[in-house]
């Protein structure tokens, strides 16, 4: 079963929002064939797993067959139909998906890893998820939403080449970016530019939903009226739930994002918990006009989409030495490059997605050295292997098993 | 650079810059084109290959009479070339690595045959396709078995080399499974058994599987018709071995195929690395489909060249080589499937005999 509960911790009390989506039992000796199916189940789902993780003749003559009938039966990979496309703003639009029955399910604020092939070359992004739970549960339907990027090959194609009918691979939803379990209490403030607002709009429908007492704020930005993205399903929250402040702003008319916005849409934002969501420069403003604003720094929680970064000042100098143990190639680095571009130019081909530390496709084992995060600065601790090569920059020595 | 063997015309270093400029060019132009044409090609391979494999097998199993027994036969053997020619070797070679698919991803990819993936990537993606005919480097040239230049002297054995052309033939996927052992220097005692261990021990997981799989579980699973199915299976493999081994040995052996030594291939660059593709391989004519069955190896000299590049365009990039195999004055070997043959037979056969000097091809030397 999948666990898609929402679990405030309010001063160490688990308060769920959600009941399980498992099904209640009453006690007692009659529930006993139930268990059993139950069991059995069980057992055969985790053979079929099993079956089909392996790679043999008779899985690929059955994925040829299942795919011969409908590719929407393949088992090697997660096929979902679009049922839907619909119109969001001019350069956003949200795909209504229908997943297999397999698909474990999510949290909202998770985000959808989607493999779509273009010009012959598998390409791998993430995208929030912006339905609820609630919604998967009952229609077993999710979406996401996407707009447009200039020279952005996967958000171009998912805009303007997918229609109803066809067909998207996709991936389990992961992310760490939910309500989940850290909420101590304090008031959660939702700061969203463009389309960050996607993985935010289901957490406050989660959200409120469950707890319509629940006191949070909604600051969004957006570059004009027709670039709102989801104003229709804001104006009905806003209208229903009282306890949500939504404040929206047009950066044509008032300007980027500072601290007198974010004071007056929220006075106690010190001391809430701030939930970030927008393209890089917007949540690097956003974090240092908090600074700056209280002794308290907030509890930042933050996603990150992905797009290109330019190096922070600090890392440029860095000289480093990269072994990777499998192709038995080194490479000198001066600092201002990953472990993937390191890999890719000493003519490495190893696999990646985002390239931007969200979707954890390009993961290599580090047997030796320390990296530091290119995202955040922080140097990771010396007993992570598993590392995202698209955003680590070797320090000093640095050895990589797998490659 | 001199060779070794052979007519090879000298080449200065700004001849060899601009070779090496050329090849590059075309070889850039052809990258930049790879898409959806080259994605749906393979795909559709795979897809055919499937379809003969399944097909194959399931008439073998079910092969009460000689007819569907020999139709098995035929679509098995037509379903394992396809798969070690036109699919294994050139997806490991990472001709198809750009689509980013895990399916034809070089490094994982396990073909249909006794020789391990790992062993074979080490071996012919790396020393064959690096070191290619350097004699005492390329340890293809010859198999360590056969010689074919007056450069490796002549020994009492080498009379009867013919039949162990054909005897390498035949167990074709255990000679070439079996390559990464070196068995030749581990009798000279150049190296020992024990060296060889984790060689040995992916090789034998790995034959183990294939033996498995042919000769006992498909087998068992015909029931009655037990003895059938390994017979065709024994022969569709045979079938394959012949095929392979015969397009390979074209491939590097012809008549005009030169050979070369380490001293020739000191501080190569990388137009010398180009020129001694072109002058050690050697390309034969035919059909498209004779083409994709010899996993378009029958262009040679552009696998040589360009060896991840998917093997499909080596069609369409022939007539440009040869355009620029003109304009350096450097020869481009080639020939119907069958002249090509006979050459290579006739070249095992001339160097069973130890060299006469007069009828041998010249020295360079």
């Amino acid at each position: 079963m999948y666990s898609c509960s929402l679990n405030l911790t309010t001063s160490g009390e688990k308060m769920k929002i959600y009941p399980s989506a498992s099904y209640q039992e009453p006690a007692g000796i009659s529930m006993l064939p139930v268990r059993l199916l139950r069991l059995v189940t069980a057992v055969f789902k985790n053979l079929d797993e099993q079956f089909w993780r392996r790679r043999g003749l008779i899985q690929d003559w059955l994925e040829l067959a299942l795919c011969g009938i409908d590719p929407l039966l393949s088992r090697q990979r997660m096929a979902a139909e679009v049922l839907q496309v619909l119109n969001e703003t001019p350069e956003t639009k949200t795909l209504v998906l229908r997943p297999p029955s397999r698909w474990k399910g999510f949290t909202e604020g998770q985000y959808l890893p989607v493999e779509v092939d273009i010009n012959g070359v598998r390409m791998r992004r993430c995208y929030s998820i912006s339905s609820t739970s609630q919604q998967f549960r009952r229609e077993s339907l999710i979406s996401i939403t996407v707009k447009q990027v200039a020279g952005g090959v996967v958000s171009n194609f998912l805009n303007h080449q997918v229609r109803a009918g066809d067909i998207l691979y996709i991936g389990d939803a992961e992310g760490k970016f939910t309500l989940d379990s850290s909420l101590p209490g304090r008031k959660p403030v939702f700061i969203a530019a463009g389309s960050g607002i996607t993985p935010m709009m289901p957490m406050l429908e989660a959200l409120y939903a469950e707890h319509p007492e629940f006191a949070a704020t909604l600051i969004y930005y957006a570059r004009n009226r027709q670039e709102l993205i989801f104003s229709e399903r804001l104006k009905r929250l806003e209208q229903r739930y009282t306890q949500l402040s939504v404040h929206t702003h047009f950066t044509e008319e008032e300007g980027r994002v500072n601290k007198t916005h974010l004071l007056r849409d929220c006075p106690d934002i010190g001391s809430s918990e701030v939930y970030l969501c927008g393209p890089e420069q917007f949540m690097a403003t956003v974090k240092s006009e908090l600074c700056a604003l209280s002794d308290v720094a907030p509890q930042i929680h933050q996603e990150s989409f992905g797009s290109a970064h330019s190096m922070s000042a600090e890392c440029q100098d860095i000289e480093a030495s990269v072994s990777f143990g499998l192709s038995g190639k080194v490479v000198q680095s001066g600092g201002d490059k990953s472990l993937l571009e390191l890999a890719e130019l000493a003519g490495l081909q190893p696999k990646f997605g985002c390239r931007g530390g969200v979707c954890h496709e390009c993961t290599c084992v580090k047997t030796h050295g320390r990296v530091m995060n290119r995202l955040t600065g922080e140097v990771l601790p010396d007993e992570q292997e598993y590392i995202q090569a698209c955003i680590a920059i070797p320090v000093g020595e640095v050895s990589i098993g797998n490659w | 650079m001199d060779m070794a063997s052979g007519k090879a015309p000298r080449m200065t270093t700004a001849e060899l810059e601009s070779l090496g400029e050329a090849l590059d060019q075309l070889r850039q132009e052809i990258k930049d084109d790879l898409g959806q044409r080259d994605a749906d090609y393979i795909r559709a391979i795979v897809r055919k290959q499937q379809m003969a494999e399944i097909a194959g097998r399931a008439l073998l199993q079910f092969s009460f009479n000689p007819v569907s027994w020999v139709l098995g036969v035929g679509l098995l053997s037509v379903a394992k070339i396809l798969e070690n020619m036109e699919i294994g070797h050139n997806i490991m070679h990472g001709q198809y690595d750009w689509m980013n698919d895990p399916k034809f991803y070089s490094q994982t990819y396990e073909w249909d045959t006794i020789c391990d993936g790992d062993s074979w990537r080490r071996t012919h993606n790396f020393e064959h396709h690096t070191y290619t005919n350097i004699l005492g480097m390329d340890r293809d040239y010859g198999y360590g078995l056969l010689r074919l230049t007056d450069n490796i002297p002549w020994r009492p054995g080498h009379l009867f080399q013919f039949i162990n052309y054909v005897l390498l033939s035949v167990l074709f996927d255990w000679g070439v499974g079996l390559h990464e052992l070196e068995v030749e220097k581990i009798r000279s005692g150049k190296i020992r058994l024990r060296d060889k261990w984790p060689f040995l021990k992916s090789f034998l997981k790995k034959a183990r599987n294939q033996v498995a799989k042919d000769y006992v579980i498909f087998p068992l699973l015909a029931g009655p018709l037990v003895i059938n199915v390994m017979l065709g299976n024994l022969l569709a493999n045979l079938i394959r071995n012949l095929w392979a081994s015969t397009i390979i040995f074209c491939g590097h052996f012809t008549e005009g195929a030169q050979t070369f030594r380490k001293q020739d291939c000191e501080n190569e660059t990388r137009g010398m690395w180009y020129y001694r593709q072109l002058l050690g391989s050697s390309n034969f004519t035919g059909s498209k489909w004779l083409h994709i069955m010899s996993g378009h190896l029958s262009f040679q000299i552009e696998h040589h060249l360009f060896p991840d590049i998917p093997a499909h365009r080596y069609r369409e990039m022939s007539p440009r080589v040869r355009q620029i195999c003109e304009a350096h004055g450097i020869p481009y070997n080639t020939g119907s499937f069958g002249r090509q043959l006979m050459t290579v037979w006739a070249r095992i056969i001339r160097y069973s005999l130890p060299e006469t000097g007069s009828a041998g091809i010249p020295q360079t030397r």
